[in-house]
């Protein structure tokens, strides 16, 4: 059952790759690591699709979960409770690290203009124009209502365009 | 910058991203080496929860210790004088007959306000 679920997430790989990248986005979280406990989580059977939905969007959602739980494991690995409690330092380098990327001009501005959108509308415009979800399936992997869904995308994309467009005073 | 554009500039970062990640069997042989999940931190709430009782606990059984009110065996007003006489409580030897005002059953000791 599991290996069988493994063997379909592999033509959605690299679309997970990227999505777990924006997930990590502006934290000190790998990437890889996320990917990788994933992945653990469907081969322990941890995770399984309920049937509600594409298995992209379910996937997606293990994804970001699981980008937020080590996210939330690496705060408290800092704060002095965690170093109170001598918790064992974080790996900084995991095997099979997305490596650092070489982005041409463009995709730089387009990330740091991402990076200044709050992360719901981030997240939906990565979903819808990077991973060419429909909105209704973006909600459902950010599991945010559709009318909820539509408010964040529709601000997004206004902030993007301003931020992308050349001011007049630059 | 319309929709088309915008499409265009996520559809490049796209393409450089692919280019950098990591093959499907290799991420998945990692996964299978980390051979277990992280631990959740179960033990610290718990910890935090058994702390918080024990104080609680503490906190009760001082208050027992400093509450000022004294036992009600020591607060009752005493009716009778500890010396009295068991059988002189009673005004009339008549007690034992019947027909007896009501008030002579009281006791001598006793007084009432009126």
């Amino acid at each position: 059952m599991e290996a069988e679920l493994t063997h379909s997430l592999e033509p959605l790989h690299r679309d997970a790759c990227g999505w777990a990248r924006h997930c990590c986005e502006g934290s000190l979280v790998d990437p890889a690591d996320v990917l990788q406990i994933a992945y653990l989580k469907v081969i322990q059977g941890k995770a399984r699709p309920r049937g509600e939905g594409s298995l992209k969007t379910w996937w997606f959602g293990v994804i970001r979960l699981t980008a937020k739980e080590e996210q939330r494991r690496r705060r408290f690995r800092e704060s002095l409770a965690g170093k109170l409690l001598r918790f064992a330092p974080a790996r900084v380098e995991a095997p099979g690290t997305i490596s650092r990327l070489e982005l041409d001009e463009s995709s730089r501005e387009l990330k740091a203009a991402l990076s200044q959108l709050p992360p719901r509308q981030s997240e939906i415009l990565h979903l819808v124009f990077y991973q060419d979800l429909s909105i209704s399936e973006a909600a459902a992997v950010m599991g945010v209502s559709l009318g909820s869904a539509r408010t964040h995308y529709e601000r997004a994309k206004s902030r993007l365009r301003d931020l992308l467009s050349p001011s007049p005073d630059r | 910058m319309n929709e088309e554009d915008l499409k265009s500039r996520f559809e490049s970062l796209r393409a450089a991203e692919a280019e950098t990640s990591p093959s499907f069997a290799r991420t998945l042989a990692a996964a299978r080496t980390r051979n277990s999940l992280p631990a959740k931190r179960v033990w610290p709430f718990a910890a935090s929860a058994a702390g918080l009782a024990a104080l609680a606990l503490l906190f009760v059984a001082r208050m027992e210790t400093l509450d000022p009110r004294s036992p009600l065996s020591e607060t009752l007003p005493v009716l009778l004088p500890p010396a009295a006489e068991p059988g002189s409580i009673f005004p009339s030897p008549l007690f034992a007959t019947s027909d007896l005002p009501s008030d002579s059953v009281l006791p001598l000791s006793s007084r009432f306000s009126l």
